[in-house]
């Protein structure tokens, strides 16, 4: 095997970990903060494939899934501030009403 | 790759998800005990993952030892964000994870992808975090940082997205590998016809690159690529951030109906109104005696 399919691994463990975090953890902080780990293991996929391919498309693309994550982290916490401030707590829990 | 290999590396992930299982919180007996055996536990994955990295990237790879390091700690860190039970330590993690997978980033050649990742997230969104993790959560531990959600479907679920993804992997490998052996051919062809205006590019580049190396550099090359291939995609990306920065300020700004207050915030605004006014209260326009004084 190759360095390539290391890349993918770790990336996809990366992802993995994050996707637990996100599921398990009741901090709407945190919450967000598992996704940012999601990002770095797609970071880490784009940039196996990019040695896989030979070419620099990976890490452009790299560089477009930043500026979606700061966009992301903006907006996300800008929406975790407001929540806060209407019930006093980041617990996901409290705001199970709108699953609807 | 063997069946056996595959079978050992679903052990190893198999003992990360039990590492991981046990260090996430939860309010269980002896919980103390159960996070220092989630953490032995953990690093016994990790150790074997390391072996098993270091193994299937075998010698031919220069960096291998520094690939490991980099990824034990992208792996030990990513743990430490999810399972941590105080939100400004996850935080901390995050950075190591940042700067782990940048030195990945640059084992790969894609260094100006790894200061971006350094510059933007341990420099900007890092921060972000951190802003808002001390504005919102300042009392330490809080109760719900203490339970999490259905810890063992949740960490059931990542391993077997793991193996799944690992299965795909090994199944499309070879035949991935030669479809891409074929373009690689094709493409040699395709560069032997336009050698020469390539030659001329390169030249150019050369004469306008203020080092004068005969090889232009990462950034360039990725500099060059966002400005013909992925213009307008860039101009996209400005324009998302914009109106992000917009949607930005106008959630924070929301005006909300007295109607819709909830509980918590009639409560504080009900404190807010029967709290004493801070400092010494004095009549407007009394008159100065010794008692004042």
């Amino acid at each position: 095997m190759s360095i390539v399919n290391a890349y993918i691994l770790v990336g996809a463990i990366l992802f993995a970990i994050g996707l637990v975090g996100f599921l398990s953890r009741r901090n709407l902080i945190l919450m967000f903060l598992s996704t940012e780990i999601m990002f770095q293991g797609v970071i880490l996929n784009l940039v196996g494939f990019g040695i896989r391919h030979l070419d620099l498309k990976g890490q452009t693309f790299a560089l477009f899934l930043i500026v979606i994550a700061a966009v992301e982290a903006g907006l996300a916490l800008g929406l975790v501030v407001l929540l806060f401030r209407r019930q006093g707590t980041l617990d996901a829990e409290d705001w199970q009403r709108m699953k609807g | 790759m063997t069946a056996a290999a595959l079978y050992g590396l679903y052990i190893v992930l198999a003992v990360l998800a039990g590492g991981v299982y046990l260090a996430l919180p939860a309010e269980r007996p002896l919980v103390r005990r159960v996070w220092q055996a989630g953490l032995i536990v953990g690093a016994a994955g990790l150790v074997g993952l390391a072996m098993y990295l270091a193994w299937w990237i075998g010698a031919g790879f220069e960096g291998r030892v520094f690939f490991v390091m980099f990824a034990l700690l992208a792996i030990a860190g990513a743990v430490g964000v999810v399972t941590h039970r105080r939100p400004v330590y996850s935080a901390v993690f995050l950075v190591l994870v940042v700067l782990a997978v940048s030195g990945l980033c640059i084992l790969a050649a894609a260094e100006f992808l790894a200061a971006a990742l350094v510059i933007v997230y341990g420099g900007a969104i890092l921060v972000t975090y951190i802003f808002v993790i001390m504005l919102a959560q300042q009392g330490g531990e809080a109760s719900y940082d203490r339970r999490s959600h259905e810890p063992l479907a949740a960490v059931i679920m990542g391993f077997a997205l793991m193996a799944a993804t690992t299965q795909a992997m090994v199944a499309t490998d070879p035949i991935a590998l030669h479809a891409i052996e074929a373009r690689h051919v094709a493409l040699a062809g395709a560069d032997a016809e336009d050698a020469d205006a390539r030659a001329a590019e390169s030249v150019a580049d050369t004469a306008a690159s203020p080092s004068g190396t005969a090889e232009p550099g990462n950034v360039r090359k990725v500099g060059a690529v966002l400005a013909r291939d992925y213009m307008i995609a860039v101009q996209v990306a400005g324009l998302l951030m914009l109106v992000a920065m917009v949607g930005a300020i106008a959630i924070a700004r929301k005006k909300i109906d007295p109607e819709d207050l909830t509980e918590h915030e009639v409560a504080q605004l009900e404190a807010a109104a029967k709290a004493e006014p801070p400092g010494r209260f004095v009549e407007p326009f009394a008159r100065v005696t010794r008692e004042h004084r």
